[in-house]
């Protein structure tokens, strides 16, 4: 489904991503760890295109992500994002927010659109919000409403940057929920959180960033019992 | 002093107000025409792609913005009649007081566009969205709201800009007065109507503004 093969990002002189080499299978959630700066955001970033790569391939279910062409429209729209600041439209309704780019980007007709809309805002717990506007909901529901939007274009991949690390501690749980209810319904997810109960709840693997390398990799048990990498032991030390 | 109140007839008021109507005209056009502009400039501008026409739109609005509007006037209707183009008055006066008003409402446009936040961009990018579509469904509804209160602000500043006009003996409302008083020799008495005149025109759309301003926040 997702595969990276060697990507180097540079930022100007800034070397970020120095040869990811990843491949995710269908179905499969693969939790992301690392400390700020080791290019993580980057790593999600890349795979749908808002970052050009400038050495290696990325490939999302058989077709190659370049930054520079038109096509990579099209992967976006089977590639979910969402954002650790929500970034929902501030003009439109919950149901507005969702159903926006079923109607301009699909070209759905408004009835179809709307009742997409309804039917993830619904996945999502927000049937009560349909007409909410962003600055009406809490912190939690805006980011619940952000995931219905990425559902909505129903993608073949969700990307997760860090999505609850904005919120209040009481409303994260609502949020990892609604992940861990996808991931049991097989969606493929790639997941960067710092939520390691989420990891050992959901994850099928875990990716160890450190200074733009994968350092370590491996099952979520492994990761977490028996970390080899010395900079991965003294993460999971800091963060616990 | 009641000769003079005599001698000021209610056919001079119309002639004002014919004057008024014209000031209106121009203002409409120039505005109208200016913002076609403005977007263009605004849009240049703010693209981060293409460096070369960045520069091309941050000269021309330098340049409009840092000359004083009278001698731009000069220019087009002087100016280009030496080089032996006649224009007639009224394109002669529109020119200027259109590219004056891509100039000022460019800018006003591009604070606009760059209000709006990276985040909002890549969310919509990420939804498969196109730069056409994220300027009109994403980018606008934002950015219109923002440019709202220096818009009017900017009108405000054309509708007297266009008493400049009079400089090159155009017929609008500052040079409608000028005539008057000319005949009637009521100076004082003419020239506080024009000025209540402008302030009839302004006035309303600062209010108009408000409002919108108050409508269009009820959900930010
Ligand atoms: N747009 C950018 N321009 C320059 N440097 C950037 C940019 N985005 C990220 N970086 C740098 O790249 C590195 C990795 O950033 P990021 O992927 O956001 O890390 P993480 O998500 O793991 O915290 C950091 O050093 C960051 O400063
Ligand atoms: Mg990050």
């Amino acid at each position: 489904m997702l595969e990276l093969e060697d990507v180097h990002k540079w930022f100007g002189n800034l070397h970020v991503l120095k040869g990811i080499s990843m491949t995710v299978s269908r179905g499969e959630v693969v939790v992301v760890i690392g400390r700020s700066g080791s290019g993580k955001s980057t790593i999600l970033r890349c795979i749908n295109g808002l970052e050009p790569i400038q050495q290696g391939r990325i490939m999302v279910d058989g077709e190659v992500v370049d930054a520079h062409s038109r096509h990579v429209r099209k992967i976006r729209e089977e590639v979910g994002f969402v954002f650790q600041s929500f970034n929902l439209f501030p003009y439109y309704t919950a149901l507005e927010n969702v159903s926006l780019a079923l109607k301009i980007v699909k070209k759905m007709p408004l009835a179809e659109a709307r009742s997409i809309a309804e039917e993830m805002l619904a996945r999502v717990g927000l049937s009560d919000k349909l007409d909410a506007y962003p600055d009406r909901l809490s912190g939690g529901q805006q980011q619940r409403v952000a995931i219905a939007r990425a559902l909505a274009m129903n993608p073949k991949l969700m990307l997760f940057d860090e999505v609850t690390s904005a919120l209040d501690p009481e409303l994260v749980g609502e949020v990892l929920k609604v992940m861990q209810d996808l991931a049991e319904g097989g969606m493929t997810m790639v997941v960067v959180t710092h939520e390691m109960g989420f990891a050992r709840r959901v994850a099928d693997r875990v990716l160890f960033i450190h200074e733009g390398q994968i350092a370590e990799e491996g099952p979520t048990a492994q990761i977490f019992t028996a970390p080899r990498n010395e900079s991965l032991r003294a993460f999971i030390e800091s963060i616990l | 002093m009641p000769e003079l109140l005599v001698a000021f007839s209610y056919k001079d008021v119309l002639f004002l107000l014919q004057g008024a109507l014209v000031t209106i005209a121009m203002c409409a056009m120039a505005f109208s025409c200016g913002l076609v502009v403005a977007l263009l400039i605004g849009l240049i501008r703010t693209a981060r792609r293409f460096p070369a026409l960045r520069w091309i739109g941050w000269g021309y609005v330098e340049i409009f913005r840092g000359t004083p509007l009278l001698m731009q006037i000069f220019i087009a209707y002087f100016g280009l009649s030496i080089l032996g183009l006649e224009l007639p008055r009224f394109v002669a006066v529109s020119i200027p007081l259109i590219l004056y008003t891509g100039a000022y409402m460019g800018e006003i446009v591009r604070a606009g566009v760059e209000a709006v936040s990276r985040g909002q961009w890549e969310a919509g990018w990420s939804l498969g969205m196109s730069y056409r579509q994220l300027m009109r469904y994403v980018v606008a509804p934002v950015a219109v709201r923002i440019m709202i209160p220096p818009s009017v602000g900017f009108l405000v500043q054309l509708v007297k800009g266009t008493s400049l006009a009079y400089v090159v003996g155009y017929v609008e409302l500052t040079r409608a007065g000028y005539i008057i008083s000319q005949s009637t020799y009521a100076t004082m008495l003419v020239f506080t109507l024009v000025g209540a005149i402008y302030f009839g025109i302004n006035y309303p759309l600062s209010l108009a503004s408000q409002r919108l301003e108050i409508r269009l926040k009820r959900h930010a």
